[in-house]
């Protein structure tokens, strides 16, 4: 089996004295399909040129199938790369575009010098092969009609599958791609996210696939890295980053509608509050005094709103909007309190609907401490423990 | 009258109505479009057509400048035109210099182009260096290049002799003659080309020579040929085109430096057409050079049209 492992070791990249990349490790498995998310403008492009030879790290070193590449050319480190704008060369035929990798790996200068160069011994012979090749690469991926067209002449998602093709056919150790969807109507986004994962097991190269797209992100691979600021804050599976966030920043990042963030308070004991009322929650030792509680949408429990729930845990709110989408719904919940007006998401199934939905109405809120998670005010995730049953039995 | 009369009377009528009042209001609208358009047309005759009109129907006549009488001649001047060796050398001439300076202006504009576009800091100071003849008038910048040039006081040939050189006679030997302005006519226009290359330089993709660095397109020569020249094939036709028109229209350093001479070898179109218009008043013979003129320009300037319609711009 040929090793495409990739290894990134401590690279730093400034652009000017911005620092852009700040001591990133990362091992991608050979054959792995890698996520890098993370919001707009936090270096994951970055990484990729670096990867693909395009842009020069300040310090660190890229191994690519185990050796290091660092003094390689991009042409050099057998990666292929597809970029958001498809980068294809617009002059010449989807033929020629898938053409052009093969034509400069085989051949040389004389073979493939322009008129010329069909006179040089091999080079007709050369020619049909890479034809040949071109040509299986385009039936793949259903553009086999389009090869004499220029790229101008084709829609988005078929100029995706052109730039994937130029990709493929030079059979590389590894795919990078950068936001290759993003260009592309939803419905179409959703189509391409299964053929590449598809296109990843038949091939069965490394892929590492960039996206600001959680949904994406979530979907589409085994393991997940997520950056933030030049840095990779967690690498783990989708399950774990939703899960078991170790950053306030990835537990933000990552859900839709986002993760509720409410102001809590730790005792000398350890144990958690939230807006004065004590959760069934113990914080392992910490001697932090304010933390911030994440939840998600899903883990509240929403009520109508009734007197005697207040005593048993619930939290009192006022909902403000309430979204229907069909399988579910979101209420959005305004919460007062000594230190000032939060807004939370809850997001429920249409049979726990229950009387709500009269925009001004009190509600109640229950926690599920079990599915909490407490971050430090840096960020930082706090290790702790739910204690006995949570609220949101106590209350059903 | 009551609700129910009131709605059935509305239905009724409603259909015609509806017809008759578009019919007004596309009516009144295409009534106003015109009205808008009318000055702009208006413009354009009184500017540019009706002027050529002129000339048309000069070139017709035997008119000489401040004549009282005149008449219709027909196809005389043309006829005396086609025979007229001065029209066909001047012809030849303006030939001439456009086959030198088109490739020459054209080719150095985009030899400059790629080297300056590699340029980070000093792009913008280039520039402006390369862009100045652009912005000095021309029939100054002749007297310059006469001084330059002179055969007896110029410093080039001083130059020349003191290193064991014979004198150069620039403007004076007549088959260099037009040659030294071709130069003058490309050290005039290469600014302006650069300029033009500069902007399609700056609009193609930087992804697609990072796509090309990794199919292995990196050396000079393959992104050249392979991505830079074929990108830049519609700004080079319209550089081309350009600078054919501008070529063609050579006049100023003619008058200023040799007055068509030696011996007629820079004599070009335009200044055979002054020559007759306003040495010579014959009115009628230079609207004839004119029109020939003309001709040519509104071909290069069709062939400019048709490539643009026609070219798919990627
Ligand atoms: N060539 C460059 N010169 C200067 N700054 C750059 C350059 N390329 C990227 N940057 C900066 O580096 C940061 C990260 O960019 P990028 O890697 O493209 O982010 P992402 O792909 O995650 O959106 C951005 O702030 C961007 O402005
Ligand atoms: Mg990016």
């Amino acid at each position: 089996m040929i090793d495409s492992t990739i290894s990134l070791s401590k690279i730093v990249k400034k652009f000017d004295a911005t620092p852009v990349l700040r001591n990133v490790d990362l091992n991608i498995e050979s054959g792995e399909f890698l996520t890098l998310v993370g919001p707009s403008g936090c270096g994951k492009s970055t990484l990729l040129r670096i990867i693909a030879g395009l842009e020069m790290q300040d310090t660190g070193s890229v191994f690519i199938g185990g050796r290091s590449v660092d003094h390689l050319r991009p042409k050099q480190r057998d990666v292929a790369m597809v970029f958001q704008s498809y980068a294809l060369y617009p002059h010449m035929t989807v033929a020629e575009n898938i053409t052009m990798p093969l034509l400069m790996q085989r051949m040389s200068f004389a073979q493939r010098f322009p008129v010329m160069g069909r006179w040089v011994p091999g080079s007709q012979h050369i020619q049909k092969n890479i034809r040949k090749e071109v040509e299986t690469v385009a039936e793949h991926l259903h553009i086999e009609k389009l090869l004499e067209r220029k790229p101008g002449q084709l829609s988005g998602g078929q100029r995706q599958r052109v730039a994937l093709g130029r990709a493929m056919v030079r059979r590389p150790l590894a795919f990078l791609m950068d936001e290759p969807l993003s260009n592309l109507d939803a419905r179409l986004r959703v189509k391409m996210r299964t053929e590449l994962a598809e296109l990843h097991q038949r091939l069965g190269t490394t892929f590492i696939y960039v996206t600001h797209d959680q949904v994406e992100a979530m979907t589409m691979s085994k393991r997940i890295a997520v950056m933030m600021d030049g840095e990779i804050v967690q690498l783990g599976t989708p399950d774990e980053v939703y899960n078991d966030p170790q950053d306030i920043r990835v537990a933000q990042f990552i859900g839709s509608p986002p993760i509720n963030i409410l102001p809590g308070e730790v005792n000398s004991a350890g144990n958690l509050s939230l807006f004065g009322v004590e959760c069934r929650y113990r914080i392992n030792g910490s001697n932090q005094k304010n933390v911030k509680i994440g939840v998600r949408p899903e883990d509240l429990q929403i009520s109508e709103f009734k007197v005697g729930l207040i005593e048993r845990g619930g939290l009192r709110g006022w909902l403000r909007r309430l979204e229907n989408l069909g399988n579910e719904y979101i209420a959005h919940i305004d919460m007062d309190c000594d230190d000032g007006h939060w807004q939370i998401a809850v997001r429920f199934p249409p049979e726990e609907l229950n009387g709500i939905g009269q925009p001004g109405a009190a509600v109640n809120i229950f926690l599920n401490e079990a599915k909490i998670f407490v971050f430090s005010e840096t960020g930082d995730r706090l290790s702790g423990e739910a204690m006995l049953q949570s609220a949101v039995e106590k209350a059903s | 009258m009551n609700e129910v009369s009131d709605t059935a009377r509305f239905s009724t009528m409603e259909e015609p109505n509806i017809v008759e009042i578009r019919r007004i209001i596309q009516k009144r609208a295409s009534i106003t479009g015109y009205a808008f358009a009318f000055p702009a047309t208006l413009l354009l005759a009184v500017i540019i057509l009706l002027p050529i009109a002129i000339v048309i129907f000069l070139s017709a006549t035997d008119y000489t400048l401040g004549a009282l009488n005149w008449s219709f001649v027909g196809l005389t001047n043309y006829e005396k035109l086609l025979s007229d060796a001065v029209f066909w050398r001047s012809i030849k001439n303006t030939f001439l210099y456009v086959v030198i300076v088109v490739p020459g202006s054209v080719g150095l504009a985009f030899l400059l182009a790629l080297l300056v576009h590699e340029r980070v800091h000093t792009k913008r100071l280039y520039e402006i260096i390369f862009f100045l003849p652009v912005t000095g008038t021309l029939v100054a910048m002749a007297i310059v290049w006469q001084f330059l040039l002179h055969s007896r006081v110029g410093p080039v040939n001083l130059l020349l002799l003191e290193n064991g050189f014979e004198r150069i006679g620039f403007f004076t030997d007549p088959n260099l003659a037009m040659i030294s302005l071709a130069m003058i006519g490309i050290w005039q226009l290469i600014g302006f080309n650069l300029i033009l290359f500069l902007a399609g330089l700056a609009a193609i993709p930087k992804d697609i020579y990072d796509a090309a660095a990794l199919d292995g397109v990196d050396g000079g020569i393959d992104k050249l040929a392979r991505i830079t020249w074929p990108l830049l094939g519609p700004t080079t036709m319209f550089v081309t085109i350009t600078t054919s028109i501008t070529a063609f229209q050579v006049f100023d350093t003619v008058a200023v430096l040799t007055k068509g001479g030696p011996r007629g070898s820079t004599d070009v179109l335009l200044y055979q057409a002054y020559l007759e218009g306003f040495q010579y008043f014959e009115i009628g013979y230079a609207a004839c050079l004119t029109l020939v003129f003309l001709t040519f320009i509104l071909l290069l300037s069709l062939v400019q049209v048709r490539f643009f319609d026609k070219r798919v711009h990627y």
